[in-house]
């Protein structure tokens, strides 16, 4: 029995040791990894896939800059007015049309990949958007 | 002539017969297989304590390893996601698609 404890004991500090020094001495990739590379990597993207899913960003860019600039001019006028109720809903209607847009989107990249990875892919990055149905439009009622 | 020392003549006719345990033989028999036993714990310790280190040094290396992998996967999403979503990007007033 004391032997077992004994036993035990080494076992979880030596487990623990090496968790510790592997999470101290392993260096973690690099954050700043191109983002291509890393969907390549991550899911294991074949070439054609990757070229398809490039595509696809470099095609959602100006509607993504579109909904920016929206957003942004949006904003600027509830600052000048920031009691108009109206603007206020705006802002909420135009920020959920682009949510559904950037979740649309994903799905469609979600789509060219293998099924298994896809669905790996939006359940990662899917509760990642931000998303404006469960909140009301501010103070309006 | 030397005079017989009757305790030498005491020791001369003594004799010791000492009567059997019952299950002596089984007894000895037990101690000498616990001592056996004994032994084949102490080789098994042996085995067990390196085999034991070293599936404990591999799985705490592999679980570091796979939660280094976990944390960069989600900061890489939370980043691509930030770079797609126009909510977060004007939020966070950057756009890198």
């Amino acid at each position: 029995m004391k032997r077992c404890a004994l036993l035990l004991v080494v076992v979880l500090a030596i487990g623990a040791a090496s968790y510790a020094l592997t999470r101290l001495l392993w260096p973690a990739p690099a954050p700043s990894e191109d983002q291509m590379a890393w969907l390549k990597r991550e899911f294991a993207l074949s070439p054609t896939q990757a070229t398809a899913i490039e595509k696809l960003q470099y095609d959602y860019m100006p509607v993504c800059s579109d909904h920016c600039a929206q957003i942004v001019d949006a904003r600027e006028r509830l600052a000048a007015k920031p009691d108009d109720p109206q603007l206020r809903a705006d802002i909420l209607r135009l920020e959920r049309v682009c949510s559904d847009a950037t979740l649309q989107h994903v799905r469609e990249i979600a789509a060219l990949m293998d099924s298994d990875q896809g669905r790996r892919f939006l359940k990662l990055v899917e509760p990642k958007i931000s998303r404006h149905g469960h909140q009301g439009p501010f103070d309006l009622k | 002539m030397m005079p017989i020392d009757p305790l030498t003549t005491l020791l001369r006719r003594w004799s010791h017969d000492p009567a059997i345990t019952p299950g002596f033989s089984a007894g000895v028999w037990a101690r000498i297989d616990a001592a056996r036993r004994d032994q084949r714990i102490v080789i098994a310790f042996r085995w067990a304590l390196p085999l034991a280190a070293s599936v404990a040094l591999l799985l705490g290396m592999g679980a570091a390893r796979a939660e280094v992998k976990r944390d960069h996967t989600e900061l890489m999403a939370a980043y691509y996601v930030r770079t797609i979503d126009p909510v977060q990007i004007t939020g966070h007033a950057e756009h890198h698609p």
